[in-house]
Order: C-alpha cells, then structure tokens, then sequence
C-alpha cells in the first residue's frame, strides 16, 4: 500500500514538475523584425581559407544587432556548409557581369534566445534549443568576373530544450558588407568567425553579413515520447 | 555678321555638348541600407484570381521610397511571370510545417532611373532600361500549412534605351512580403497593382511589401571622348 501511495506521490510530483516546466515554454506565436518583436542582426560564415566562399566546411556565426550590441536578443551558430549546387547561371561569359544563384545546405546548430521581456517571453530568462534544418539560398552579382556582392534568403528550424517545449522557424534576409579575402579584416560589431564542428573561435578568414527582414514563428509541434522514462518510472515501484 | 558669327559660334559649341550629354555614369551602387544612395522601396504584385500567387501573369510593381513619395529615383514596373514557377525546396511536413522556395522567372518590364541618382550627371530627365532578364526566389514559411512570410531575392538585367547596346544594369535586391489582399486591402503609399502587358494600374488583388539591400551596377555607358569635334569646330575657324 505505501508502495502505491509513493509511486502517485511521485507521479504527481512529476505531473507538478512538468507543469510549471511548461510554465516557463516560450510563447506560440509569429514575430517579425517589421513588427518590433525581432531584432535584425549580423551573421559571419568563416572560410578555411581565403576565396573558399560556398565551400563545405563553411561556419555560421549569427547574432542580434541592437545597434551597440551583438546576441542581447538572439544568436546561433554552427551550422556548417554541407553541399552547394548551383541553380542558375546569368552571367554574361563576354562581359562576366550577371548573377549566380545558390542552394546552400548546411547541418548542425544551437540557438539561444533571451526570454524575460520578449514578445515571446513564457516566464524562463533564457530559452536554448537545437537546428534540424538550415539553409540558404544565395544569389550573387558578378561585374566582369569579380564578385561584388551577394544577397539570402535564411531559413532554418528547430525545436526549444525543455519537456513539451514547442518548435521554431526562421526566415530572413541577408545581404554581405564585406570579405576577408579582398584584404579587409573582420571589423567589430560582428559574431566572429567559428570552427566548424566544435563552434571554437580562432578561424580568420570569411565573410560577414547584415540580417533584416526575420519573421519568426514558434509553434506546438509533435514531441517524440520518451517510453524509456515511463517504463523507468514503472520499474521502480513495481 | 559678328553677332551672326557669335551665335553659330555658340551653337556649334553647344550642339556636341548637348549629344553626349548624359548617359547613366558606370558604378556600383548600393542601398542606403548598405551605406549607399539608392533609396529602399515598395513593391506590389498583382493577381488575377483570389489567392493568386505564383500565377503566370502576375504582375510586379516597384518603386523607391523616400519615406513620403513612390518612384521618386527609381521605377521597376510591369514584369509579369512568363512561365510556370519551379519548386527548389520543399520541407512542409505532414503537420503543414516547413519551407517551400520556388524559381519564379518572369518576362518584359522596364527599370526607370531618375537622371539625378546617383548614377546620374543631372543632364538627362531619367534613363530608360529594358528588363532582358528578371528572377525572384521566394521563399514561403508555413505553419499548419498557412503561409506566415513571404520573402525573395531578386536578380536583373536591363538594357539601357538610346545608348550603346553595351551600356547595360544588373542588380540585385530582397524583398519582404508585409501584406496581400486575402486579408487586407492594398494600403495607400503602396505602388498600385498593375495588370500585365498594358501596364495599367487597374487590377485589386495582389500582395504588396518593401524592397531593400539593394546593389545595382551600371556598365558599359562611359562614351569615349569625341576629339574629333574639337578638331572640326577648330580647323573652321583657323
């Protein structure tokens, strides 16, 4: 008998747990740069070395821009470049201007975003999560074979950390201000250029963008069960 | 017959200053919003039919934003989809959550430049350019399969009208799509929705939003120095 009363004290105790875990979930809803809710930010993709743009291997560093400071808002980082196909080729083979259009794929990523305060603030200071998807498509502009600049759609997604919490996507533009391969070094301001895998900074080279036009929507999503916790639950008191 | 002289003199002087006066001055120019001239701007893009997106005809109308004034620098107008739209990306899962990118490549329109841009000497009213070629990948995001966000990059190029066939621009742009008329009306200060091929500003459904992170590039245009006239209006006058 003490053993079944332990075992609902338990289960309610957990049943407690959750719900004020659930508390603290970010807030569903669409939140957009263009409303306020979401700051605009800056991003670095690094490069082994110099010219390696759309090369594998490329990390992304990204964070919010308040216009004074990076990340006070939101950041992510690591995911890395895992193939590149080219979609369209509009560059003039005479004058070498035109555009190229790129599928970029990339895999990995964490992101953090502040809570207390947010439109989407549900009671944690903090919120982290992890990417299952990130991409870019990128179209670049070409004059006489050189590339001058290039423009992105970012779209990735991914899910909170916490029991229930719900997930996230991501869509913004981005347009690149500068390259270390033309000589110019990584100006303050900016996320710096990480490793990939293991997200370490030390990279040098690579090239940095601005980040405008995010609309950002959480939203409930299906969370796989945990049977193995029930059934370690159930084992201890039977 | 001094006075006489004076005039023809003047004229003569006045005429090849008149003929090489202007064409749109080679370069690179960015956006404000990349620390350059040209002004951000509006967009609409009309529709035929309720919910018409990515239907072949509809129709795309730019124009750049002072913040008080459409077209003001720059008018993008009347090129409609000319082809079935291509799907490059599709993530939207069985609970209607993900990305959808599609190739959306359309047909004729022109590219207007005020003759007092950046690009420009003052000594023409505006330059006229043929669009030859313009794309837009738009990237959709979907939440329980309604489409939250809309956003693009977009790539041209345009043939300048009464120069050189060499005096050519390309750009590159993104856009944000703020609204369309499945749930509101099209907003004042808004380019209207034009109807394809005759251009007029008659249709009512459509999207609209802002164009930014602008680079467009001027080349080709620079006229050689004609040291042939000199040397005529100098050989009647020894």
């Amino acid at each position: 008998m003490k053993t079944v009363m332990s075992f609902f004290a338990f289960v309610a105790a957990a049943c407690l747990l959750a719900a004020s875990a659930q508390a603290g979930a970010p807030l569903v809803g669409t939140y957009t740069s263009e409303g306020g809710q979401v700051s605009h930010g800056r991003h670095t993709e690094s490069f082994a070395n110099d010219g390696d743009f759309l090369t594998v291997g490329n990390a992304i560093n990204a964070a919010s821009w308040d216009g004074a400071t990076l990340g006070v808002q939101w950041s992510y980082s690591c995911p890395d470049i895992m193939s590149t196909m080219l979609l369209a080729d509009l560059v003039n083979p005479v004058t070498g201007d035109g555009q190229k259009i790129y599928k970029k794929t990339f895999s990995g990523g964490t992101f953090t975003m502040n809570g207390a305060g947010e439109a989407w603030d549900g009671g944690d200071a903090t919120y982290t999560g992890v990417m299952n998807y990130y991409s870019e498509t990128t179209t670049i502009i070409y004059s006489n074979f050189e590339r001058v600049n290039a423009v992105t759609d970012i779209t990735w997604s991914g899910y909170f950390n916490g029991p229930s919490y719900p997930c996230v996507q991501w869509a913004a533009n981005g347009a690149t201000l500068g390259d270390t391969s033309d000589g110019s070094m990584l100006p303050a301001g900016f996320p710096p250029f990480v490793n990939p895998m293991d997200c370490s900074t030390g990279r040098t080279h690579g090239i940095w963008w601005q980040d405008s036009d995010v609309t950002m929507t959480i939203f409930n999503c299906p969370v796989p069960v945990d049977e193995s916790t029930w059934g370690g639950i159930k084992a201890l008191y039977q | 017959m001094k006075t006489a002289l004076v005039i023809v003199f003047a004229v003569i002087l006045t005429v090849p200053l008149l003929a090489f006066a202007g064409p749109p001055i080679d370069g690179i120019y960015t956006s404000t919003d990349l620390g350059g001239q040209v002004l951000l701007g509006r967009y609409s893009e009309s529709w035929d039919v309720p919910d018409g997106r990515l239907q072949m005809g509809n129709t795309v109308n730019k124009l750049s934003w002072d913040g008080a004034t459409l077209g003001t620098q720059w008018q993008l107008f009347c090129t409609r989809i000319g082809g079935p739209p291509v799907l490059i990306t599709d993530t939207v899962d069985g609970n209607g959550n993900g990305f959808r990118e599609w190739r959306v490549v359309y047909v004729a329109g022109d590219l207007v430049l005020d003759g007092n841009g950046p690009w420009g000497d003052g000594s023409e009213a505006f330059y006229n350019a043929n669009l030859h070629a313009y794309q837009e990948i738009k990237t959709f995001q979907y939440v329980n399969n309604q489409i939250v966000q809309c956003i693009s990059n977009v790539s041209l190029q345009a043939a300048f009208q009464g120069w050189d066939e060499s005096c050519v621009t390309i750009s590159i742009l993104n856009q944000e799509e703020l609204g369309s008329t499945n749930t509101a009306s099209l907003p004042a200060d808004y380019p209207p929705f034009l109807v394809p091929i005759t251009c007029d500003p008659t249709r009512t459904l459509g999207s609209w939003g802002e164009v930014d992170e602008i680079t467009l590039i001027v080349s080709g245009c620079t006229v050689p120095t004609e040291e042939t006239t000199w040397g005529i209006i100098k050989s009647r006058y020894e």
